[in-house]
């Protein structure tokens, strides 16, 4: 099995590491993939993969283990990817401001991220990132940022927001209670009239 | 999730914190970050600080990172 075989096993992946099942994670990861640096970090053994010779592990086991990170330590271990995408610096950028209590300069930074990767409300992102962005905004309670990422998931794939985080109306009544009531149902993601679907005025 | 979220919305705190502690032991994909953040919330409503305090030490060790951490771990060092 090669590299190539990674997507199909992406899932088995991160299921196996989430349950820290590692002997049956080590194998899946180790056929498609070199990030066996991933067991590691699952199996708590941050201080190992501080000394990994992949920076993006160096960067998740520095924070792991709360010791300082540098904006520059940051962007040059996310660049080092085999997929470097922009966005996920900029998601970054607005984890380590929450991280640091500095909501005015993580709502600055969501912005400039929008603007860059949501141009007039369609995600040039990849979904997967955008998620990860929604989680971040979630988890940090940032109500309004929260509706723009699932407005424009919703706007940019076809499928209602709730769809992909139920969760989210609960987050800080992020989304109105209306949403609730169509869980069962995917709505079309725009009108007739060019805009995004929404219940109330989202965004 | 759908009933978490309802529980959450009717601020039925001790039946939201069953339910999203239940999900977060059923670890997903992306290790729940924000089912997490959402369980903390209903904690604290409920006045559980162990389990409060519980949850923000396994979450601060976690089988899978993902930049939502970094928010969890702002909202656990409110404990």
């Amino acid at each position: 099995m090669t590299r190539e075989f990674r997507p199909a096993t992406i899932h088995m992946q991160t299921y196996t590491l989430g349950r820290r099942n590692l002997v049956l994670a080590a194998p899946l990861i180790g056929v498609s993939s070199s990030d066996y640096d991933l067991v590691d970090l699952a199996d708590r053994k941050y201080e190992k993969a501080e000394h990994s010779d992949n920076p993006v592990t160096q960067l998740v086991a520095r924070y792991l283990m709360n010791k300082p990170v540098s904006t520059e330590f940051a962007d040059a271990a996310l660049k080092s990817n085999d997929e470097p995408e922009l966005i996920d610096r900029a998601t970054l950028r607005v984890a380590d401001f929450v991280d640091r209590g500095d909501l005015p300069k993580a709502r600055a930074a969501f912005a400039a991220l929008m603007h860059v990767h949501v141009p007039d409300g369609i995600a040039t992102a990849k979904f997967g990132k955008l998620e990860e962005l929604g989680e971040v905004v979630i988890t940090a309670n940032m109500e309004a940022e929260s509706r723009q990422v699932l407005q424009a998931i919703a706007a940019s794939t076809g499928i209602a927001h709730h769809i992909y985080h139920p969760a989210l109306p609960a987050r800080g009544r992020a989304v109105p209670r209306c949403d609730l009531a169509r869980h069962r149902r995917p709505v079309p993601s725009r009108a007739k009239d060019g805009r995004s679907r929404s219940c109330g005025s989202l965004g | 999730m759908a009933a978490a979220a309802r529980a959450d919305l009717s601020d039925e705190h001790a039946k939201a914190a069953a339910l999203w502690s239940e999900l977060v032991r059923d670890v997903g994909e992306h290790w729940d970050y924000p089912e997490r953040a959402l369980l903390l919330v209903q904690l604290r409503a409920l006045r559980r600080t162990a389990d409060a305090v519980a949850l923000c030490r396994d979450s601060m060790r976690p089988a899978l990172f993902r930049f939502g951490f970094l928010a969890l771990r702002h909202e656990c060092q409110r404990n």
